[in-house]
């Protein structure tokens, strides 16, 4: 991350830092409608067992109460929404108004109703009560955030007592020769699948770059136990192309 | 219990999800079978499987994982080979360890009403990941297979390919590889090119 008080990083470009809020939500608008298919073809599709490894791990039951944040088009929500049932509640919570939209027309097609509640909201700034969570979740969503202590305090604070967050995120590759490969697939394949599929190579640059600068694991793992998580650890996946960060409130 | 889930464990709790779904799904009475336990966590131990599964009922609809926190309603004991039994002759038989007796009835209940083609699903999956896990299975379909091993290999690399999508196959990798080659190359090539033509072109300029 900068140093510089006033500007942030925005992918390998540093940007004052009011900028990259407004930055980071025309991505994302730009690439709301083919977000699921860009997912899975830059992903191989395996995007979709990191996630149920996610839902795997945190254990949750019927009556729980969860936070997507970032939730974006709503991947984990539902699958959360089904699990916790009609007594619990799954909050979908994102920064981008198109990306909620999308996903809850989305959920709302496959008859998750009744039980999820959609909120447009900064990862900075929670508008939920202290202790309100059993379970929250960040996934993909965490590097955008420009200010990422900020916004692991306020994960903290919304967990309640004995609750887990999980941070799911591009992290660093742990094998040489697959880190020489992935890195130009990232620059250079990605970004063209983007302009192919998408028509539009900048914001899947932006999506490359914005990995990179993404703090490593164990950085990571200290950030969230200077934001006050009383117990953090992590996991690679797909040999740390992924890690998972788990932090527990106790 | 917070042992990390890895592939045969998703695959797994994966497979018997899709099959309560499929057979919710093709029921007649939509799953109304599974009313009486709205909210209950059923934790099953299916030997020979070391991991437990955790069935989330809601909705009259079953999820399942691997991992619960705290703990579940009821937990029963069962094996691999009573889902073969009940497929046949309709009669799920599982041990009550601890819990719940009313919800764990309810639950065995619930299966022996529901119509599951278990064997469709847990021998072509279940049966042959747990092989692949701990070397030994449904014997009379592995038994059949020359290559046991490398059978139930290519049947998980099949099911996560095509059921959760997950794992490219080599085929697919190596396609992939050799795009990225070729279009290094051809960047490459481009890049020379340029390069030619703007030597050309400095060298026709008039100085
Ligand atoms: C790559 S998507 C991930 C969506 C979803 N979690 C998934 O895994 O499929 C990243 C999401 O983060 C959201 N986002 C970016 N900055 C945010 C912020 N400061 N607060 C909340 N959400 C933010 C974006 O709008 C976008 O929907």
């Amino acid at each position: 991350m900068s140093q510089n008080k006033n500007t942030i990083d925005f992918g390998f470009t540093e940007v004052p830092l009011e900028e990259k809020v407004k930055k980071v939500k025309g991505v994302f608008d730009s690439v709301a409608g083919n977000y699921d298919i860009m997912n899975d073809v830059m992903s191989m599709g395996i995007h979709r067992i990191w996630k149920r490894k996610t839902i795997e791990l945190s254990g949750v039951r019927p009556g729980n109460t969860v936070l997507d944040l970032a939730g974006g088009t709503g991947d984990l929500t539902k699958a959360f929404a089904k699990r916790v049932g009609k007594d619990g509640k799954v909050v979908l919570a994102d920064i981008n108004e198109s990306m909620v939209r999308v996903g809850r027309d989305r959920l709302i097609n496959e008859g998750i109703v009744g039980n999820v509640d959609y909120t447009i909201t900064n990862a900075e700034a929670l508008g939920f009560p202290d202790n309100t969570f059993d379970v929250a979740t960040i996934a993909f969503g965490l590097r955008n955030v420009t200010n990422k202590d900020k916004a692991l305090e306020e994960l903290y604070r919304v967990l309640k007592p004995g609750g887990q967050l999980m941070v799911l995120e591009f992290s660093k590759v742990t094998q040489p020769m697959l880190a020489k490969f992935y890195d130009f697939y990232s620059f250079n394949i990605l970004p063209k699948m983007g302009k192919l599929i998408a028509d539009d190579e900048a914001s899947y640059q932006y999506l490359a770059e914005s990995i990179r600068m993404h703090p490593d694991q164990e950085t990571l793992k200290q950030m969230m136990l200077d934001a006050g998580f009383d117990k953090a650890e992590y996991i690679n996946m797909s040999e740390g192309i992924v890690a998972l960060h788990r932090g527990w409130k106790f | 219990m917070n042992k990390q889930p890895g592939l045969v464990e998703i695959a797994f709790s994966k497979s018997f999800e899709m099959a309560f779904a499929a057979a919710v799904h093709l029921d007649e009475m939509h799953g109304q079978a599974l009313s009486a336990l709205e909210g209950k966590v059923i934790e099953l131990w299916i030997a020979p499987v070391k991991f437990p599964l955790f069935c989330l009922v809601n909705q009259n609809r079953i999820t399942t994982q691997t991992v619960l926190n705290g703990e579940a309603d009821v937990t029963l004991k069962t094996g691999l080979r009573q889902f073969r039994v009940l497929a046949q002759e309709g009669y799920f038989e599982a041990k009550y360890i601890r819990g719940d007796e009313v919800t764990g009835q309810a639950f065995i209940k619930a299966m022996e009403s529901l119509e599951i083609d278990w064997e469709e699903h847990l021998s072509h999956y279940t049966g042959d990941l747990v092989a692949f896990k701990i070397g030994h299975g449904f014997r009379s379909l592995l038994e059949r297979k020359q290559n046991t091993k490398q059978y139930a290999g290519d049947t998980l690399r099949e099911y996560l390919q095509f059921e959760i999508n997950a794992l490219p196959t080599r085929n697919q990798v190596e396609h992939f590889a050799k795009d990225v080659q070729q279009t290094h190359a051809e960047v490459e090539k481009i890049a020379e090119r340029i390069q030619a033509l703007s030597n050309q072109l400095s060298q026709i300029k008039p100085s």
